[in-house]
């Protein structure tokens, strides 16, 4: 198999006529490496093993917890145990205006089809809101999330 | 929320629903969003004498539909098929965030759709 990518160190020796490639792993990984990643990917293996995978998951599972309390009013998607990851509506709402205008309140969600739309045309939905929950949130933002999206149904 | 006249078009759109026999009716939508707009047209002279949308979407898409509605009566189909996206965005809604302007467009696309396809049936 030849290089699927041209660049830097993958190759061997070259003519005006031909070719030949470097080895593996070489051959397929053309120019620059992604130096910055390796290293970003290093720091962030550092920083999360100094707080400890179980205490993530702890806080993970306390907010995914307090925040189905607190939704409890929402069409909410899924199974009610879960990984900190929440998909939602605001009925009759448009799942764009609410993350538009969560935006305006500094709040970021994702909506839409969630590169999912048979799911979505078997739901009979066209999208929905996803908030996501990691351990830099807090249950106070949980909160505010909850205080906004009460506005936002008053409001539309 | 969203501006006043934003919300007063979504919450009361105008000339919303179907029209029966339309001179010119076009569709558009947005498979990422899952907006669809449909826009009636009825000339009389070449004039715009009656227009009429429906469709679904979020309140950005269909203010923009009502509002458009509005915009057309009166208007040459020429004048119509000359409506610039930009001068569209900025008399409905002034100013728009680039992330809603899809959005806005979705009405004008099936506006245009409309004029393009020229006097068909429905």
């Amino acid at each position: 198999m030849g290089p699927y990518i041209m660049g830097g160190d993958m190759i061997k020796k070259v003519t005006d006529k031909d070719a030949t490639w470097n080895d593996i792993p070489w051959k397929f990984e053309a120019g620059t490496p992604n130096i910055a990643g390796a290293a970003g990917f290093s720091a962030a293996i550092d920083y999360l093993n100094a707080i400890g995978m179980q205490r993530i998951e702890k806080h993970e599972e306390g907010l995914t917890k307090h925040a189905m309390k607190r939704l409890g009013g929402m069409e909410i998607y899924g199974p009610k145990k879960r990984a900190a990851i929440i998909s939602f509506n605001l009925k009759s709402i448009h799942p764009h205006d609410v993350a538009y205008l969560l935006d305006k309140k500094g709040i970021a969600v994702r909506s839409g089809h969630h590169c999912a739309q048979p799911l979505m045309n078997l739901l009979g939905i066209i999208g929905t809101v996803r908030a996501s929950f990691y351990l830099y949130n807090t249950k106070e933002e949980i909160d505010s999330l909850v205080d906004s999206l009460k506005e936002i149904k008053g409001g539309l | 929320m969203y501006p006043e006249k934003v919300m007063d078009h979504y919450k009361n759109p105008r000339n919303h629903g179907s029209m029966k026999n339309p001179d010119y009716k076009g569709d558009f939508g947005n498979p990422v969003c899952g907006d669809q707009v449909r826009v009636y047209l009825k000339t009389k002279n070449g004039i715009v004498s009656q227009a009429s949308f429906e469709g679904e979407g979020c309140a950005i898409s269909l203010s923009a539909a009502s509002m458009l509605t509005e915009m057309v009566i009166g208007k040459s189909v020429k004048d119509l098929e000359g409506m610039g996206e930009d001068d569209f965005v900025k008399e409905a809604f002034g100013e728009l965030d680039k992330s809603r302007r899809d959005c806005a467009l979705v009405c004008l696309k099936a506006m245009k759709n409309a004029v393009n396809e020229g006097s068909f049936m429905c």
